[in-house]
């Protein structure tokens, strides 16, 4: 009799898992057999211990993981801080050098300067060419010059400007052509670092087909205009094309 | 299905967080793990909500996504190939640390005993005495036969006796002898 009742049905048995004739039987050995109950009782030990194990899992930890990676607010507050100052500084340091040619660019609007690349940028040093005749750009030209030294005695920075005129725009610098004799010269007797240079090659051709060039006063000649915007672009000027 | 349905159903199945993280548990008995096991559960739960034709077989359904993802979460560790034979084998530890740490509590013994387990016997025998699931239900869950749930719940009992007998409320050797 006893033999017949497998471990399985015994598991079956505590677990609900029979049907009431299985049970009928089952209850019925139980009775008969002091050992089959003494094993019934100790699965259902078994199986109060496991719940009982379980009752009572560990936290769910997510939380507690989140609040192990926490920022403190004040060392939040600290970094964003530092990082202000930092950002400040830097802009502080970097915003004067380049109020020059950031004036420039942003009054003339289509000017854009440029340097050569590998060479250390000196944006107190700027150089002009021009080389057309249309009097809109002359006035351009010297409107921006006005604006930068304006810009500069209010900084209280000295900046360096050459404006180099050549093939055309060789008629700013000649007396008999430029509507703006005046203004330039007071331009340079006010400002010392405000050069006017022509291109003696223009010069060269131009007295070639027979016109006699007479320059503005102050105003000093270089041999080749490519050769000293290059000389220039090496030394760090910043070179604008008007 | 309508828009409310699904809302409830939604809510419904994170309620089972607690019981699904106590499963896992028992199974992985590291808490991080049976954590992201009930994360990756209910995530895959809430994104397939519509696929769940019947509404009451929600726990079952539950558990059987549960139960993938650990058998995912085993594939990677690369260890073993065939998860089934893995089964028999991983997680079948001779000490844990858990068992060395705290051997006086009857939780810790319990759950230390649990955890020698091989991994089939013990997701058979936690979804059974946790969960109250029928062997049908298991069976279904696990995707195994119900005779293999029996044989395995036999088996996993079996060892649980013999090591966690001394605990129980049975004492067969209890017994008052007169000394003279």
């Amino acid at each position: 009799m006893r033999s017949e009742i497998s471990n399985e049905q015994l598991n079956a048995f505590i677990d609900d898992e029979l049907d009431v004739a299985e049970k009928d039987n089952l209850f019925a050995q139980i009775q008969a057999d002091e050992k089959l109950a003494h094993q019934v009782c100790e699965l259902r030990a078994i199986k109060e211990l496991v719940r009982h194990g379980y009752a009572e899992p560990p936290e769910i930890t997510r939380d507690k993981w989140v609040r192990k990676f926490y920022i403190p607010k004040t060392l939040v507050a600290g970094v964003m801080l530092a990082l202000g100052l930092g950002v400040g500084w830097t802009v502080h340091d970097l915003q004067p050098s380049n109020n020059q040619l950031q004036f420039v660019h942003h009054q003339s609007g289509n000017f854009y300067p440029v340097s050569l690349a590998g060479v250390t940028e000196d944006t107190h040093k700027i150089l002009m060419h021009i080389d057309s005749a249309d009097p809109a750009k002359f006035k351009a030209l010297l409107d921006d010059i006005d604006n930068l030294t304006q810009h500069q005695a209010a900084l209280g920075q000295s900046v360096q400007v050459e404006v180099i005129a050549s093939h055309s725009g060789l008629g700013m610098l000649r007396t008999d052509v430029t509507p703006y004799a005046q203004r330039i010269n007071t331009l340079v007797e006010q400002h010392p670092n405000i050069k006017f240079v022509a291109c003696n090659q223009s010069i060269q051709r131009l007295t070639k087909t027979g016109v006699k060039v007479n320059l503005l006063p102050h105003t000093q000649t270089t041999p080749n205009a490519t050769e000293e915007v290059v000389h220039r672009l090496h030394d760090g000027w910043s070179y604008i094309k008007v | 299905m309508n828009l409310l349905h699904i809302f409830g159903l939604g809510t419904q199945i994170k309620e089972r967080r607690a019981r699904l993280f106590r499963v896992a548990y028992a199974w992985s008995h590291d808490r991080a793990m049976a954590d992201d096991l009930v994360q990756e559960a209910l995530a895959r739960g809430l994104s397939r909500m519509h696929q769940l034709r019947d509404p009451d077989q929600l726990d079952s359904w539950l558990f059987k996504i549960l139960h993938n993802c650990w058998r995912d979460c085993l594939r990677c560790q690369k260890d073993f190939q065939d998860v089934e034979d893995m089964e028999d084998y991983l997680y079948a530890h001779d000490e844990t640390p858990e068992h060395i740490n705290s051997r006086n509590q009857v939780v810790d013994k319990v759950r230390a005993a649990v955890a020698l387990l091989p991994i089939g016997q013990r997701q058979v025998l936690t979804l059974v005495d946790l969960e109250e699931f029928s062997y049908n239900q298991v069976a279904d869950i696990l995707a195994i036969p119900v005779g293999t749930v029996m044989s395995r719940l036999c088996r996993g009992r079996q060892a649980l006796q013999h090591t966690l007998i001394e605990l129980a409320p049975v004492n067969k050797n209890f017994a008052l002898r007169i000394v003279k």
